[in-house]
């Protein structure tokens, strides 16, 4: 298409703009409009700097860059300086800077009568002294045990803090709450390897990795570094590695790869077996590495002369193809393939899940060890481009302390939620089964609970009954900085902090080598009202309850004791402050059989099990704590193996699988709170400020329900709405729905819809609770129908 | 007379245009990946950050090699830590020295003992 103008039209347009542009400059030439349009004498005069601190929206706690201008934080980028993320910034770091200024925050202490009361503001000194208080009655009549702390996702010195707290006050029940995220990965990766800790991936020469579930381009334990790694493995330099990812669902990560293979819901480990019955059937496992530095692969005589099955014969006996395609519904050729190409392909790793529920069907441990065993087949533990152990820094150590005679009978009280007991020998924490344990008043009535960074009425199936339980405890105390699901049946609100105002550290995980990033405050004062940080406010409940507790937490706040643990490290504290980050940025590869690698690298973590050297197929220390615990383990126990997923529904009734993803715009407990997140919280389907509820195409024709309609999902605990989007991406007798709405607020945000709202619909309650045998993880297989609403 | 726009959106305009953008993005996007060292070098991007895509934070042999004003060949990780005065807290024959043959495992027991129990231990973890 052509405009013409002609030559009349030039001249009228040109002297009309030229008188406008007279108009205007008469205009700016006015003394009252210039003087509004001259810079204000605050911009002026702007102080502007640039501030390191962590982002602590999801675990990878990447180090970030915060512009001040004038003490106010506006813009956040990331610290070029942190290996994890080096200068990158995702979508909820970006966000971050809306949690700093949240009108939902709360502003300063809170407190009540009784839970039907309204709060009521006090001071942090009166808060403080009602803390301790309490807990200090609870210490002299010798009901120290009877406190219990259940925290969330901690960093740096933080989880050794609350232990620390709890060790010197006398009460066992310090319960981390990740169990149906990190858990089974890390306790499969301590059974079989003897490290306690998730492990990491050295994408630099790894030429094959198959991804078990959990999409982990949008949630892992160091997602930058994971987004950059499968990107190198894909670019071709100097060799393209191959991504496949096995997940019932088409994630993030399933569209980025090579290969999607679509799997029934809770099968994995299944998967996992099929291959190693593949790898072991064809010798094309690694000989000479599972000979030297393994044990239990081949049938072997313990001490007694008693014949113990091992992992080979196990895996040829019970998982043929034939019998792991009728379990996982993927073909035994399409299994077989990918076994040859995966051994084949070496350095290849077998990655289990971090999140997203991935596992948490009442199988998640003996899957997450089957996925696990994989790389010891083909002999890539700690090989370069293989699975690596992540290394710390050396901190200076706390000073020593002598728990009291309170202290020592409180550690001698069996936990609250049964971990370490026969019930759960070889649990973390039993943070799914507490409710109940807590309701029934077993093994004793619990009377105090402490909530850091943690909302179990809203992040555990049955949350309803947690908040039942939570209303049975005499006090609780939450550190919360909004009014949440579990802080709103608490007696006492004292608010927290974020990263951008009160001292804290973070370990650089993900990466291998050492390192530490530190925050710090970076606006003063809070834009917030008078929030704290967690550890500040434990340091501070510990001088007030005095004692013995005083003298385990002699700082006097949380900067002072990463002040402590640093000076006199490798680590300067200047240094630190300054960059934000410190880290040593060079991994060593252990060879097998070399002192680090039977000190660091296999079995640094044991107890029971000897330290010799050996991935155990056979995991010896799952042996002896089922055996200490009374429980007589089998063969087939200790090994990897398959269990169907624990299912009480109707099929026939509740004919789909609930399948819980996670998404990479999810900001875990803020979920709700960041506009700017709620606006792109579906960047795939387009749904903003709600839940969406995926059906496979095929399904919902049978249905009759199309795209977009509102639909119920129920299930045997509940119902709840959502709008149903269909797609091809699914395993057809599976419906997902993310995890992370259902978030009440208090805020309009310039919506359409009330201030006091829930934003979509939390899956998870539609979850029957549910523990797995001896590990205590969450077990939560939920059959679902679906409906037009 | 007319002027045809179009002709100056075409042959004028628009490569002004374009030439506006490449400069704005060169202008705000300084270039961080140097792929002339890796070939120069003959090293792939990793050997010298810690990004194995390249670019970003060089890691220690990446530092050195700057260190030593960028040399036909990168340094190994020993000579890195030594150029730039990194003192090892061990003999790196730790990560690498192996028995030729492997050493027997222990035979499981199944003698019945009091143990020490997992708990406490897995609470203990390093990291975050």
């Amino acid at each position: 298409m052509s405009l013409k103008i002609t030559r009349r039209q030039f001249l009228k347009y040109s002297t009309g703009a030229l008188a406008l542009a007279g108009i205007g400059w008469r205009i700016a030439d006015d003394p009252a409009v210039s003087s509004a349009l001259r810079p204000s004498s605050s911009v002026a005069t702007a102080t502007e700097k640039f501030v390191p601190t962590v982002c602590t929206m999801c675990p990878s706690s990447c180090g970030l860059s915060v512009r001040v201008v004038n003490g106010q934080a506006v813009k956040v980028e990331g610290n070029a300086l942190h290996p994890v993320n080096q200068g990158v910034c995702c979508p909820k770091g970006q966000a971050s800077l809306e949690v700093l200024y949240s009108p939902e925050r709360i502003q300063q202490p809170m407190t009540r009568a009784s839970r039907a009361d309204a709060w009521k503001n006090i001071s942090w000194d009166d808060a403080l002294a009602l803390a301790a208080t309490k807990l200090g009655d609870l210490r002299a009549r010798g009901d120290a045990h009877t406190l219990a702390l259940l925290y969330g996702e901690t960093r740096g010195q933080m989880r050794a803090l609350i232990q620390r707290f709890l060790a010197a006050y006398g009460s066992p029940n310090a319960i981390d709450t990740s169990d149906r995220d990190t858990q089974a990965t890390r306790l499969a990766m301590f059974l079989t390897q003897g490290i306690n800790d998730v492990p990491v991936y050295q994408f630099d020469g790894m030429r094959y990795l198959i991804s078990f579930g959990g999409s982990f381009v949008e949630s892992n334990q160091a997602l930058l570094t994971a987004l950059s790694g499968v990107g190198f493995l894909r670019r071709g330099t100097p060799q393209r590695g191959k991504f496949v990812v096995i997940d019932p669902r088409l994630s993030v990560s399933a569209a980025k790869a090579d290969e999607w293979i679509p799997i029934r819901p809770g099968t994995l480990g299944a998967f996992a077996l099929g291959m190693a019955y593949v790898i072991i059937k064809s010798n094309l496992y690694d000989v000479a590495f599972v000979r030297d530095f393994t044990f239990g692969f081949d049938d072997f005589t313990d001490a007694d002369g008693v014949t113990h099955r091992g992992f080979k014969n196990l895996v040829l006996e019970e998982y043929t193809l034939d019998r792991v395609e009728a379990i996982t519904g993927v073909p035994s050729g399409t299994i077989a393939r990918l076994a040859g190409e995966f051994a084949a392909s070496r350095p290849a790793v077998a990655m289990p899940p971090t999140g997203g529920a991935a596992l948490a069907s009442g199988n998640a441990l003996a899957s997450a060890m089957a996925i696990h065993a994989l790389n010891a087949l083909v002999g890539s533990i700690d090989a370069p481009g293989g699975v690596i152990v992540q290394r710390y820094p050396q901190l200076v150590e706390l000073p020593g302390f002598t728990p009291d005679a309170i202290a020592q009978k409180g550690a001698a009280v069996e936990r609250v939620d049964a971990a370490g007991t026969r019930d759960y020998p070889l649990a973390l924490s039993a943070y799914s089964a507490l409710a109940e344990r807590i309701l029934s008043q077993q093994p004793y009535p619990l009377n105090a609970l402490v909530l850091c960074n943690a909302n179990p009425v809203f992040e555990t199936a049955e949350g309803d009954r947690f908040a039942q339980a939570l209303d049975r405890v005499p006090f609780v105390v939450a550190f919360s900085s909004t009014l949440d699901e579990s802080a709103a049946h608490a007696d006492l609100i004292l608010p927290a902090s974020t990263s951008f105002e009160a001292w804290g550290d973070a370990y650089v995980q993900g990466t291998g080598f050492p390192g530490l990033a530190l925050s710090q405050p970076v606006v003063a004062p809070a834009p917030a009202g008078d929030p704290r940080g967690a550890g500040d406010i434990l340091l501070a409940l510990a001088q007030r309850l005095g004692g013995s507790v005083a003298a385990a937490l002699p700082f006097t706040n949380y900067q002072a004791l990463l002040k402590y643990r640093v000076t006199g490290s490798a680590i300067n504290w200047d240094d630190l402050v300054k960059n934000g980050a410190w880290s040593q940025m060079v991994y060593f590869n252990a060879t097998p059989g070399s002192h680090v690698w039977n000190t660091e690298v296999i079995g640094r973590d044991r107890v029971n099990a000897p330290r010799d050297g050996r991935f155990d197929f056979f995991s010896r220390e799952m042996f002896y704590a089922l055996q200490n615990a009374g429980a007589a383990p089998t063969d087939r126990d200790c090994l990897p193996h398959f269990d169907l997923p624990i299912e009480t529904a109707n099929t026939t009734e509740f004919p789909f699988l609930l399948v819980t993803p996670e998404t990479m715009t999810q900001p875990r407990g803020w979920n709700g709170i960041v506009p700017t997140l709620e606006e792109v919280y579906g960047l795939q389907n387009g749904v903003r400020w709600d839940s969406w509820v995926e059906l496979n195409r095929r399904a919902a024709a049978s249905l009759g329900i199309a795209d977009g309609d509102l639909v119920w999902v129920e299930s045997p605990r509940g119902r709840v709405k959502a709008r149903a989007k269909l797609t091809e991406g699914l395993w057809a007798n599976a419906v997902a729905m993310p995890l992370g709405p259902g978030h009440h607020t208090r805020i309009a945000w310039g919506r359409a819809a009330a201030r006091d709202a829930t934003i979509g619909a939390n899956p998870l309650t539609l979850c029957a609770g549910g523990t797995e045998k001896w590990s205590g993880l969450a077990a939560l297989t939920t059959r679902v129908k679906v409906y037009k609403a | 007379m007319s002027l045809r726009i179009t002709y100056h959106v075409s042959r004028v305009v628009f490569p002004i245009l374009l030439a506006g953008v490449i400069l704005i993005i060169f202008a705000v996007c300084p270039a961080r990946a140097m792929p002339e060292y890796a070939a120069s070098t003959g090293e792939p991007c990793a050997t010298c950050h810690v990004s194995p895509a390249g670019g970003g934070l060089r890691n220690v042999r990446g530092q050195a090699w700057v260190a030593s004003d960028k040399p036909a060949t990168v340094p190994s990780t020993t000579e890195a830590l030594k150029i730039l005065g990194i003192a090892l807290p061990a003999d790196m024959s730790i990560y690498t020295v192996a028995p030729a043959v492997a050493p027997t495992p222990a035979p499981l027991s199944l003698q019945l003992e009091k143990r020490k129990p997992l708990f406490s231990a897995l609470q203990n973890y390093a990291g975050n």
